[in-house]
C-alpha cells in the first residue's frame, strides 16, 4: 500500500479512537447550555468557541463524529452485507433469480441516489437508524454488482468441480468454497464508499432527516447554525471542517485501495 | 416508468404525516377536515388513491398543489427550464475544467512528476469531500456578503447564477477529473501510442489526437451519470440560494408532504434521469464507430 494510504489509515483509525473514546476525553459536555457564554469566538476554553445556547462546539463536534462515522460505517456494512448476498446468489445460480436481482438494481440504480434516499428518510420517523436504511437501501447496488460479477468468473473454476464431484451440495459450495473468494473484494468496496456515506449522512441531517436534536450531528449543526454566519462564522466553519476532513481521509484511503486493487472507476 | 410511480406513491403514502392536519390547522372541527379530505381524495384507501393518480398521469396531468392548489405539471414546466440553465451552467465550469485536471494529472503521473499528480489528486479528492451544503453556506458569506460581489440568493440574470452552479460545479469537476486520469493513464500505456511517439508526432498531436478521442467515452458516460448528480446536488443548492428551480420545489414539498408535488418532482428527476443516460448512449455511437447499438428494424 502506497505511502498515502497507510497515513490515511492512521488518521481514519484516529477518528475512530476519538469518537468512541469521546467520552473520555478532556471536552466539556456536548448538551450542557451555558446562556452566559453564548456565540463565543474560538479561544483558550473553547477553542472551537460556542453556538448561540452556549454550547461547546469542539465537544459537539467530538460527539458528532460518533454519530457521522458510526452510522457511515453501520450502513456500509449492511449495504455490502446486503449486496453480497444478493450478488452470491444472483452470480451462482443465475437464470431467473439472476434477472430478478439485476432488474432491481436497475431500478434503483434508476432514481438519482439522494432523491430516493431522502423518500425513504421522509417515510420513516427522523433518526439514526432511518439514515442507515437510506443509505443501505442506495447503496447495496454497487456491491450486488461487483459480487456478482465475480462470481461469475469463480464458479467457473477448477476447485468448483471438484467441490461438486466429492459431493458438495449447492450451498455448501456457495458458503464455504465461493464466498471467502468475496469477501476481501466486498471489502474493499466498502472502504472506497465510505467516504460517501459520511456525506450523504451529512446532506440527509443538515435536511434535518438524520439524528434528531439536541444530539449533535455535523450536517444538522450546520443547517442549524447558518443563520448566524456573520456575527459567528465558527459555527458554521468547524462542524463543515469536521465533515470535509473526514470524508477527504476516507476518501483518500478509498483511492489508495482504488489503486492497490485495480478498481476501475465505474464500479463507485 | 409504471413501477417507479407505483414505489414512489407507496412510499409517500406510508408516510406518518397527515398533509390535511397542516393544512387546516389546530383549530379546525372535525366536519372541516372530513370536507377537505373529500376534496382532495384522500380518504379513499390506498389503492384508489392510485388508481385515481395513475388516471390523472395517463391523461398527462400530474394532480394540484394541495397548499397553493396550482397545478404541478405547468409549476414544474415552469421552473425546470431554471434547474437545466444550473445544471449546464455548472457543466460549463466542471467539464473543461475536470477534463482539464485530470489530462494534466494523468500527463504528470506518466512523466514521473510525482508532485504536480499528487497536488491535482488532492484537489480533486477535497472536491469530492467537501459537501455542497457547506460550501454553498462558505461561498455564499465570503462572496456576496463580505465583498459584495454576487447576491446572495434569487433567480434571475448571470450574477444570481454564478455562485449557484460554482458550488454545484465542485464536486462534477472532481469526478470528472478522476475519471479522465484513470483513463487517460490507461491510453498512455496503450501500444498505439508507443507507435504514435517512436513515428516522431508532436506531442500535442499525440495528446490531442491519439489520447483525448480515446478517452472520450469513458468521459461522456461520467458527464452523463452526473446529470443525476447534478439533479441531487440541485436539492441542496437551489434551497440554499434560493434558486427557483426543481430542487428547491422538491424540497419544499418534502417539507409540507405536498404529496402531488413530491410525486411529480421524483417523476420529472427521473425521466431526466433516464433520458439523459439514452442519450449518453446514443452519442457513443458518433464518437466510436466500432460501438453499434442493436436497434431492430421494425
Amino acid at each position: 500500500m502506497s505511502r498515502r494510504g497507510k497515513f490515511s489509515i492512521i488518521i481514519v483509525a484516529g477518528f475512530f479512537v476519538v469518537s468512541l473514546l469521546a467520552p473520555l476525553l478532556p471536552v466539556d459536555d456536548p448538551y450542557s447550555i451555558d446562556l452566559d457564554s453564548i456565540k463565543r469566538p474560538p479561544g483558550i476554553e473553547h477553542p472551537f468557541g460556542t453556538d448561540n445556547k452556549g454550547r461547546d462546539i469542539l465537544a459537539r463536534v467530538v460527539y458528532g463524529a460518533k454519530i457521522s462515522i458510526g452510522v457511515a460505517v453501520t450502513a456500509a456494512f449492511i449495504s455490502a452485507l446486503i449486496g453480497f448476498t444478493l450478488g452470491l446468489v444472483s452470480g451462482y445460480y443465475g437464470g431467473v433469480i439472476d434477472s430478478i436481482v439485476m432488474t432491481m438494481v436497475d431500478f434503483f440504480l434508476s432514481f438519482p441516489s439522494l432523491l430516493l434516499a431522502i423518500a425513504i428518510s421522509i417515510v420513516l420517523p427522523p433518526g439514526i437508524y432511518t439514515v442507515m436504511i437510506a443509505l443501505s437501501v442506495v447503496g447495496w447496488t454497487s456491491f450486488a454488482r461487483l459480487i456478482r460479477g465475480h462470481v461469475l468468473t469463480v464458479k467457473e473454476m477448477p476447485f468448483v468441480d471438484a467441490a461438486r464431484a466429492t459431493g458438495c451440495s449447492d450451498l455448501r459450495i456457495l458458503i464455504r468454497h465461493i464466498a471467502p473468494l468475496c469477501i476481501p473484494l466486498a471489502l474493499v468496496l466498502m472502504g472506497i464508499k465510505l467516504g460517501g456515506y459520511i456525506l450523504t449522512e451529512a446532506t440527509l441531517s443538515f435536511l434535518g432527516l438524520g439524528a434528531q436534536p439536541p444530539t449533535p450531528t455535523w450536517g444538522y449543526m450546520v443547517s442549524a447554525n447558518r443563520a448566524y454566519i456573520l456575527s459567528a462564522p465558527w459555527m458554521v466553519l468547524y462542524p463543515g471542517l469536521a465533515i470535509s476532513v473526514t470524508a477527504f481521509c476516507f476518501n483518500m484511503l478509498g483511492e489508495s485501495l482504488r489503486e492497490r486493487y485495480e478498481f476501475k472507476t465505474d464500479l463507485g | 416508468m409504471f413501477a417507479i410511480t407505483l414505489f414512489a406513491f407507496f412510499l409517500l403514502k406510508a408516510l406518518p404525516g397527515d398533509p390535511v392536519l397542516g393544512l387546516v390547522g389546530e383549530r379546525a372541527g372535525p366536519e372541516v377536515i372530513e370536507r377537505i379530505r373529500r376534496e382532495l381524495g384522500t380518504d379513499k384507501g390506498f389503492a384508489g388513491q392510485y388508481a385515481g393518480y395513475l388516471k390523472l398521469l395517463l391523461k398527462g396531468d400530474l394532480g394540484r398543489s394541495y397548499y397553493t392548489n396550482r397545478d404541478v405539471l405547468t409549476e414544474i414546466s415552469s421552473k425546470f427550464p431554471n434547474t437545466m440553465i444550473l445544471a449546464f451552467a455548472a457543466m460549463l465550469v466542471s467539464v473543461p475544467l475536470g477534463i482539464g485536471l485530470g489530462f494534466l494529472s494523468a500527463l504528470a503521473a506518466d512523466k514521473g512528476s510525482r508532485f504536480l499528480e499528487r497536488s491535482i489528486d488532492t484537489i480533486s479528492i477535497s472536491g469530492l469531500s467537501i459537501p455542497v451544503f457547506w460550501s454553498a453556506i462558505i461561498i455564499m458569506m465570503l462572496l456576496s456578503l463580505k465583498l459584495k460581489l454576487f447576491p446572495p440568493s434569487g433567480t434571475g440574470d448571470i450574477r444570481f447564477l454564478v455562485l449557484p452552479a460554482t458550488v454545484l460545479a465542485i464536486p462534477a469537476t472532481a469526478t470528472l477529473a478522476r475519471v479522465t486520469k484513470t483513463t487517460v493513464i490507461d491510453i498512455l500505456r496503450m501500444p498505439y501510442i508507443t507507435t504514435a511517439r517512436s513515428k516522431g508526432l508532436s506531442l500535442t498531436r499525440i495528446n490531442m489526437v491519439h489520447v483525448l478521442r480515446n478517452a472520450v467515452i469513458p468521459i461522456v458516460t461520467i458527464i452523463g451519470l452526473d446529470f443525476g448528480s447534478y439533479l441531487n446536488g440541485a436539492v441542496v443548492t437551489e434551497t440554499i440560494f434560493g434558486w427557483d428551480g426543481i430542487g428547491r420545489f422538491t424540497m419544499e414539498g418534502i417539507i409540507k408532504r405536498d404529496y402531488p408535488v413530491i410525486m411529480g418532482c421524483i417523476i420529472t428527476g427521473t425521466l431526466v434521469f433516464v433520458v439523459v443516460n439514452l442519450f449518453t448512449d446514443l452519442i457513443y455511437q458518433y464518437l466510436d464507430p466500432r460501438i453499434r447499438l442493436n436497434v431492430k428494424k421494425g
